[in-house]
C-alpha cells in the first residue's frame, strides 16, 4: 500500500517549508518533495515604485541577509543609471557584503547545525538546539555568538544600523567611510579569527564521525555555478559567473551575468511557492546546479587570502573533482568566514578606502538594468525594468534557494532513501531528512528560525488518508 | 565589573503599538541625560530579542526590558520580575524571549542580573508607525517606572528574589 509522510513545518531553517516523502508498496522510499509553503510576492509588490527605492524595498525580503538584496538591488538600478560608481564605494560595499556573510554564516553553522554537528543526529530534540549546545559545549556558543555579533556590528559601524541599513544607495553607498570606523572594524577583525580558528580544527574532527551522512547528504554529481573574479579566484561581489562540473571542469568559464536569461531557465512546480533554477543548455531538471559556500569553493581556481588560502587547499582535496557531498557545506560556511574577516581587513588597508568621492548620480539612462552578487547562500540575482518615468513595471529575483531547488529536492530524496524506514519512523532519521536541508541553510523568507522546538509532525498516512503512524513534537510537547 | 546598568526596548515599529519599545528607549534616553545619576545606563532599541544580547546582558546588575503586548486594559501598565527558566522550547535565533536571554546570560557567561519586565497593554497592533493614544498616554508611566527601578535599590532587590540563586553566582 503507497503511503506518505509529511514532515511539516521543517524546523532550523529560515521560512516555512514542509517535505513529504512517498513510500511504495513495500514501504521503500518512492519520491521526496521539499515543499516551500509561503508566498512573498516581493517581485509584483514593487512594480510602480520608483527603481532607485528598489534596494530598501528588497532589503526588507530578508531580516537576515538584507544587505545581500541591497547589494545586488542596487547593482541592479546602477545599471538603470549606467553609471560605473566610484571605487571606494564599491569597495566599501564589498566590505558590508562580507561582514553580511559572516553573520550569517556564524547564524547558520553555530546556532542552527551545531546543535546537529555536536550532540549529534539522535539526540533528543528537547535539547538539539542552541540551549542545548550552551549546556554542553559553552565555549563553542559563546565563540558563535561572538562572531555573529561582529558580523553585526561591521554592518552597523557602516550601515547604521544592523538590520535593513540603507547604505547601500543606486550609486554607491551614502556617505563615506570615517577613520573612527575604519579602525574600529579593524580592530575586530584579530579576535573574530581567533574563533575561526579554534573552530576550524576542531570541527574537521567532527566531521570525521559523519561518514555516513557524508556519504548521503546531497551526494551526487552536479554543476556549481558562482561569481568569480577575472582571474578566477573567490568573488562574492562583482566578476563573471562560471559553471563547473562534478569533475571541477569548466562548462562555462567565464558568462556575464547581465546575460543571465540565455544560461538560467527557471519553471515552477505546483506544489511548491519556490521557483527552481537550471542551466538551461541541459534542460529541466538536468540543468540541476548548485549555488552557495560549497559551490564558491569548488569554482574558484584561487582564494587570496594567506590562511583561508591554505584551508580552501585543504579543502579541494577532500575530492579530486569538486567536492560533491552537502554536508560540507558546513565546513565550507567556516572557510568563507576566514576568507571574509582576511578579506576585509583587505579592503579596509586599501589606501583611498576613506576618500569622500563614494556616490555617482545619474537619472535613469537605461529602461533595464540587472544586477547579481554572492548572497551568504549563493547566487543572488535582481532583475528590473522601468518605464520612462522611472517606475518598476516589472522585476525578476532569483535567489540563492531558488538556484538550489532541484539539489535540495534529489538531497531530501537521496536522504530519505538511506535512512528512512517506512515501517517505523524514528526522531532520528526525520532530523536527518531535515538535516540536508539545513546544510544548504535555505533562505525562504528569513522570517522565522526555530531552534528545534518549532511544531512538527510527520504522519504515515494510507491512501484512504488514514494515519497509520504519527511523530509529533512542538511549543505544546515542551 | 558588574556596574552597567541595561534598558532593552523592543518591538515592530511599522506595527502601531508594538513599536512603543522605540518611543520610550528614545524619550528615556532624554530623561536620563544629563543625570549623573544615570550615568551607566545603556538604553538599546531592538527589533526582536536575540543571544547576542547575552553578554552585555551579562555585565549588568540589572536590566529592565520595555514590551507592548496584548490584552485587556490597553494603555495599563505591568511589571514583573524574570526568572531565568527558559530552555529554547520557545525560542527562535533571531527571537528570544526574556526569560531565555537571562538563561543565556547565566549559561555562557555566568552571570545574570535583576531582570524586569515593564509591558504595556497595546490596543493596535497593525501596519503603522503611529502609537494608539492610549499607548501613548502611559508613557510617562513606563519611564516614570523605570526610573524608579533603575534607582530604587529595594525595587531591585525585590525583583531579584525571584533570581537571587542566580544573582549570587556572580558574585561581582
Amino acid at each position: 500500500m503507497a503511503r506518505q509522510i509529511t514532515i511539516d513545518p521543517v524546523t532550523r531553517i529560515e521560512g516555512h517549508a514542509k517535505i513529504t516523502i512517498q513510500l511504495d508498496d513495500a514501504g521503500a522510499v518512492q519520491d521526496a518533495r521539499f515543499h516551500i509553503t509561503q508566498f512573498r510576492g516581493f517581485e509584483k509588490l514593487c512594480e510602480g515604485r520608483p527603481f532607485h527605492e528598489m534596494p530598501s524595498l528588497m532589503a526588507r525580503i530578508c531580516g537576515i541577509c538584507p544587505v545581500s538584496h541591497l547589494v545586488a538591488s542596487a547593482k541592479a538600478c546602477d545599471a538603470i543609471m549606467a553609471v560605473r560608481i566610484p571605487k571606494t564605494a564599491a569597495s566599501l560595499r564589498r566590505v558590508i557584503n562580507l561582514a553580511q556573510l559572516i553573520q550569517s554564516h556564524a547564524l547558520s553553522f553555530f546556532y542552527l547545525s551545531a546543535p546537529d554537528l555536536l550532540l549529534g543526529m539522535d539526540a533528543d530534540p528537547a535539547g538539539r538546539n542552541i540551549f542545548g549546545l550552551m549546556q554542553s559545549h559553552p565555549e563553542i556558543a559563546r565563540d558563535g555568538i561572538r562572531l555573529r555579533q561582529f558580523g553585526q556590528q561591521m554592518i552597523e559601524l557602516l550601515g547604521g544600523k544592523r538590520i535593513h541599513p540603507a547604505w547601500v544607495v543606486p550609486g554607491g553607498v551614502s556617505e563615506p567611510l570615517s577613520e573612527e570606523k575604519r579602525a574600529a572594524i579593524v580592530g575586530m577583525i584579530p579576535d573574530a579569527l581567533a574563533i575561526v580558528e579554534r573552530a576550524l580544527p576542531m570541527f574537521k574532527r567532527v566531521f570525521e564521525r559523519f561518514p555516513d551522512e557524508v556519504r548521503t547528504f546531497a551526494n551526487f554529481p552536479s554543476l556549481f555555478m558562482g561569481l568569480v573574479d577575472d582571474q578566477g579566484g573567490i568573488e562574492h561581489y562583482d566578476g563573471q559567473l562560471r559553471i563547473v562540473d562534478a569533475a571541477g571542469i569548466a562548462v562555462e568559464r567565464s558568462l556575464p551575468p547581465d546575460a543571465y536569461q540565455e544560461y538560467i531557465g527557471e519553471t515552477v512546480e505546483p506544489w511548491s511557492y519556490l521557483k527552481s533554477a537550471y542551466y538551461a543548455p541541459r534542460g529541466y531538471p538536468d540543468g540541476l546546479y548548485r549555488v552557495g559556500p560549497l559551490a564558491r569553493l569548488n569554482l574558484a581556481t584561487s582564494v587570496e587570502t594567506p590562511m583561508a588560502g591554505r584551508e580552501w587547499a585543504e579543502f579541494r582535496d577532500l575530492e579530486a573533482g569538486a567536492v560533491l557531498s552537502s554536508f560540507h557545506y558546513h565546513y565550507a560556511r567556516l572557510i568563507e568566514i576566514l576568507y571574509a574577516l582576511e578579506r576585509i581587513g583587505q579592503l579596509l588597508d586599501e589606501p583611498d578606502i576613506l576618500s569622500p568621492r563614494v556616490r555617482a548620480h545619474a537619472e535613469p539612462n537605461n529602461l533595464e538594468g540587472i544586477g547579481v552578487a554572492e548572497a551568504p547562500r549563493g547566487t543572488l540575482l535582481h532583475h528590473y525594468k522601468i518605464d520612462e518615468n522611472g517606475l518598476i513595471v516589472w522585476a525578476n529575483l532569483i535567489i540563492a534557494t531558488g538556484h538550489n531547488n532541484l539539489a535540495m529536492n534529489r538531497g531530501v530524496l537521496q536522504v530519505a532513501r538511506h535512512f528512512v524506514d517506512g515501517e517505523r519512523l524514528q526522531e532520528g532519521m526525520l532530523n536527518r531528512v531535515e538535516a540536508v536541508i539545513r546544510a544548504y541553510d535555505p533562505c525562504l523568507s528569513c522570517s522565522t528560525h526555530a531552534l528545534g522546538k518549532m511544531p512538527l509532525r510527520i504522519q504515515l498516512l494510507a491512501p484512504d488518508g488514514a494515519v497509520l503512524d504519527e511523530l509529533a513534537r512542538g511549543a505544546s510537547d515542551a | 565589573m558588574h556596574s552597567a546598568r541595561l534598558v532593552i526596548a523592543y518591538g515592530n515599529p511599522l506595527r502601531a503599538d508594538d513599536g512603543l519599545g522605540w518611543v520610550v528607549a528614545q524619550r528615556l534616553r532624554e530623561s536620563l541625560a544629563d543625570d549623573d545619576l544615570f550615568g551607566d545606563v545603556v538604553v538599546i532599541a531592538e527589533h526582536q530579542l536575540t543571544p547576542e544580547l547575552a553578554e552585555p546582558i551579562s555585565r549588568a546588575w540589572i536590566v529592565v526590558f520595555v514590551d507592548a503586548r496584548e490584552g485587556n486594559y490597553p494603555g495599563r501598565i505591568d511589571c514583573h520580575a524574570i526568572v531565568p527558566t527558559g530552555d529554547g522550547s520557545l525560542a527562535f535565533s533571531h527571537d528570544v524571549d526574556p526569560s531565555s536571554l537571562v538563561q543565556m546570560a547565566r549559561l555562557l557567561y555566568g552571570a545574570c542580573p535583576t531582570a524586569v519586565v515593564v509591558a504595556v497593554v497595546g490596543e493596535a497592533f497593525g501596519y503603522g508607525t503611529a502609537l494608539s493614544p492610549v499607548v501613548q498616554a502611559a508613557i510617562p508611566g513606563v519611564i516614570q517606572r523605570i526610573r524608579e527601578l533603575l534607582v530604587d535599590e529595594a525595587v531591585a532587590v525585590s525583583a531579584s528574589a525571584a533570581v537571587g540563586s542566580c544573582r549570587r553566582s556572580w558574585g561581582g
